[in-house]
């Protein structure tokens, strides 16, 4: 089985990547599609859009569902990709962003075509994930567009889709998942795990965070679900209503990525892709 | 041209008042709830639409009666001086100055003592000061900069992009206005610290004819005295791959033939995983020397050198800083500093301010030079793109923008308080009783009058019963404020109806010294014009 590290599409078709590649996943199979890049870390589906990320550097998309593949334009030197986010309005708005390791924040207007680096405020230029908040409603003023960096010193927060970002007040180091809540405008929740400084979570928008006690060092991924949060350290799965206090999942194998799904929850890891079915486990 | 002449004092008093009240009047229509406009009929018959008190007062340069033009130029310099300083706040300077005005002249007229009633009148107003800014509370996010910002645009959209604007570039940052033809309103953010350079050879670049450079992981050597003998380069070279530098960047005025040999066949070697680029800044003079200070701030290196402490030949791991990346293209040099605190930072945005602050007079060259520099050493630079179909639309969004930008930095630096003159309500408890008789005439002038800009207010947005909010107010907490659209009492920072406390300030400060020094004012003197024939004393 292949070692998964990256979900995305919905329902109707999922697709996975990880170092052996990038696969269309189907009533529990595998089918290989082939694509540039020599080690996936990241993939993007949007539509008949397909995105991957990795080493050794750059994007590279299909527009025809990895039927043809074609390189990003995209001044990187060389940067490996390590995720690809788009904005939930990028229909209209054709926004997307990629993080890289070194050379920061990448930003695309016209649906991944083209790139440009979108730096400022950042300390660092190791960027680890990218978590978008929901959509403001429609009436809202002003209508931020609010999205989640988590860097190699600290997270960071953009109000405008990626132009320019700010450091959130609190240093949780190596931010490798970050998921705003469902109701984040209402409640302001943020939750962000780190490769080795536990859980860290936000009660006002996402401008500052604080750890929270009694969770595992190594959080490897993140999920809300409608019966509360997901998180998987390298040996459990982790549960909690409001994501502040955690207990461990019985019985349950650890997973590095985490997709809810009309049946369940899609859990990929180091033995591929597993269905968790929520209503019996909690 | 009036008749040249003396007026008494009683007449003087009368005179100033008119003046005072015919600009205070005028310019109590902008201030609010929603601001109004004053159409002004410029020489040539073009209309002006005007909403800027500051703006507004500038175009009056003398009333019909000219005995009152004296009062009118007091309160024209006024609004003027609180608009430049702080952006905003002319019309409750205003408003301010003409009620402590008439206030204290009526106490004065029943016979009260001026002297007493003028310190009177600047302790209440130290006193209401302190308590303005007991009762500030720091800016908290965008949305609090974007709702200040809608007071000074009308257009939401832009004030929508000038308050997040300033608060991702902060109170110090600066943002360039270009302008356009045609709708447009688009922003970025110039990630990292640009400087205008040249490379000093193009063998330097790695594709012919593309005269770009990008490094990651690079020792910085900075120096103002040219690299002429070869132990300059080697040194240089060494310190760099002792730092744990990947690359090399160079910033000399020149470098010697010989020098340059060694720093190309290092840069091309296979062998020697040191790249290296070099480059002379080109901004001159007074620039040059500042630019040079400023990337070694940043880059916490040491400037080598002519008249310092160690030349590039005798260069220490120290001595050269150490950067996240750097690029150059189109003779730009953009060096990425990443995460660069430090005190000498500090202490440097310390002096620059320090020198901005001292900065007197219109030495705009200078003071645009000063607000560069502090832009560049805290990080924040922005572009802000705006376009309108007409000229003058254009020039009227670029001039809100420019006085919300000025507005919104006053803010991020002192504070923020309940808007629609309710701190002023909330604060001038302070001085509502006196132990000191002398003063206690003073109180009473400023406490009252400190009421005038909500009332002015209430009255501007037709409320017929203006006391009854001022006493509401008076009782409520120091976040409390009336939504005169709403027509509800309010939390001030939940809704957004807040004003920058130094605004305040300077407006208050200010009206209380003009009406002082109105109120002392016992006589009017019109100079015999020498031109004129005929005139008679």
């Amino acid at each position: 089985m292949p070692i998964i590290l990256s979900l995305a599409g919905s329902d109707d078709s999922w697709i996975a990547a990880g170092p052996e590649g990038l696969f269309q996943y189907r009533d529990n199979q595998f089918i290989p599609i082939l694509q540039p890049q020599e080690q996936l870390l990241c993939t993007l589906q949007l539509d008949n859009m397909m995105f991957v990320g990795g080493v050794p550097h750059g994007v590279a998309l299909s527009p025809d569902a990895g039927e043809t593949w074609h390189p990003a334009l995209i001044k990187h030197d060389g940067a490996s990709i390590l995720d690809i986010s788009a904005d939930p309005e990028w229909a209209s708005s054709g926004v997307l962003l990629a993080a890289s390791a070194g050379q920061g924040i990448f930003r695309s207007e016209d649906r991944g075509w083209r790139w440009v680096s979108c730096n400022f405020g950042l300390h660092t230029y190791t960027i680890l994930c990218l978590a978008w908040a929901h959509p403001m409603p429609k009436q809202a003023f002003p209508r931020w567009k609010i999205v989640f960096a988590g860097g190699d010193d600290g997270i960071y927060r953009s109000p405008n889709a990626g132009l320019g970002w700010k450091r959130c007040i609190g240093d949780p180091q190596h931010t490798q998942i970050i998921v705003a809540d469902t109701a984040f405008h209402e409640n302001g929740i943020v939750l962000a795990g780190t490769e080795a400084d536990g859980l860290w979570r936000s009660e006002d928008g996402g401008y500052s965070f604080d750890k929270v006690p009694n969770t595992p060092s190594c959080i490897n991924t993140l999920l809300q679900t409608p019966q509360g949060w997901l998180l998987s350290d390298e040996e459990h799965l982790y549960h909690s209503d409001k994501g502040i206090i955690w207990s461990p999942i019985p019985d349950s194998q650890p997973a590095l990525v985490l997709r809810q799904h009309e049946d369940g929850i899609l859990a990929g890891g180091t033995e591929g892709i597993r269905q968790i079915n929520t209503l019996k486990q909690f | 041209m009036p008749v040249p002449g003396v007026v008494g004092t009683d007449e003087t008093r009368q005179h100033i008042g008119a003046g005072i009240d015919a600009i205070a009047n005028l310019l109590s229509a902008t201030l609010g709830p929603k601001s109004g406009y004053v159409v002004h009929t410029r020489p040539n018959d073009e209309l002006e639409i005007l909403d800027d008190a500051a703006i507004i007062a500038r175009r009056i340069l003398s009333l019909q009666n000219p005995r009152d033009t004296v009062g009118a130029m007091m309160m024209r310099h006024l609004v003027w001086r609180v608009g430049s300083e702080t952006g905003d706040g002319g019309a409750i300077a205003a408003v301010l100055m003409q009620a402590i005005y008439h206030h204290a002249l009526r106490l004065m007229v029943a016979g009260f003592h001026p002297v007493l009633l003028e310190k009177g009148i600047k302790q209440a107003t130290d006193r209401v000061i302190e308590a303005l800014y007991d009762i500030a509370q720091p800016i908290k996010n965008e949305n609090q900069l974007v709702k200040i910002a809608q007071s000074v645009i009308q257009d939401d959209e832009l004030a929508m992009v000038v308050g997040e604007m300033r608060y991702l570039l902060g109170a110090d940052g600066n943002v360039m206005i270009r302008d356009y033809t045609g709708r447009i309103l688009r922003r970025r953010y110039i990630a990292g610290t640009h400087v205008a350079a040249n490379a000093l050879s193009r063998d330097f670049f790695a594709v012919a004819g593309k005269r770009e450079v990008a490094m990651n992981r690079v020792a910085l050597a900075i120096t103002n005295a040219r690299l002429w003998e070869a132990e300059d380069a080697l040194n240089l070279m060494k310190v760099a791959v002792e730092k744990g530098a990947e690359n090399l960047l160079i910033i000399t005025p020149q470098i010697s033939n010989d020098v340059l040999n060694i720093l190309i066949a290092n840069h091309r070697s296979e062998d020697v995983k040191l790249k290296i680029f070099a480059v002379q800044i080109t901004e001159e003079g007074l620039h040059h020397g500042a630019t040079l200070t400023d990337l070694c701030v940043l880059t916490r290196s040491t400037l080598l050198g002519k008249m310092q402490v160690h030349t590039a030949a005798t260069a220490t791991v120290d001595d050269v800083g150490f950067v996240p990346r750097i690029s150059y293209e189109d003779e730009m040099l953009t060096v990425l500093t990443g995460k660069n605190a430090s005190a000498e930072l500090e202490s440097e945005i310390s002096s620059v301010r320090r020198q901005l602050d001292d900065l007197l007079g219109d030495d705009d060259e200078k003071r645009e030079f000063l607000v560069k520099r502090l832009a560049r050493l805290t990080g924040g630079v922005g572009e802000l793109q705006l376009g309108a179909v007409s000229k003058q639309e254009r020039n009227m969004l670029r001039h809100q923008a420019e006085r919300a930008l000025k507005v919104l930095a006053v803010a991020q630096r002192g504070g923020v308080v309940a808007g629609g003159g309710a701190a002023f309500i909330h604060a001038r408890h302070v001085i509502a009783s006196c132990d000191n008789p002398d003063m206690k005439a003073g109180f009473d002038v400023v406490f009252r009058s400190l009421e005038a800009p909500i009332h002015q207010l209430l009255c501007n947005g037709g409320h017929p019963a203006p006391g009854i909010v001022i006493d509401t107010l008076e009782k409520g907490e120091s976040s409390m404020t009336y939504d005169v659209m709403l027509a509800s009492f309010v939390d001030s920072y939940a809704d957004g109806l807040i004003d920058p406390v130094d605004v305040l300030v300077a407006g208050l400060r200010k009206a209380s010294s003009m009406a002082v020094r109105a109120l002392m004012t016992d006589a009017i003197v019109f100079h015999r014009d020498p031109q004129q024939e005929g005139n008679e004393p």
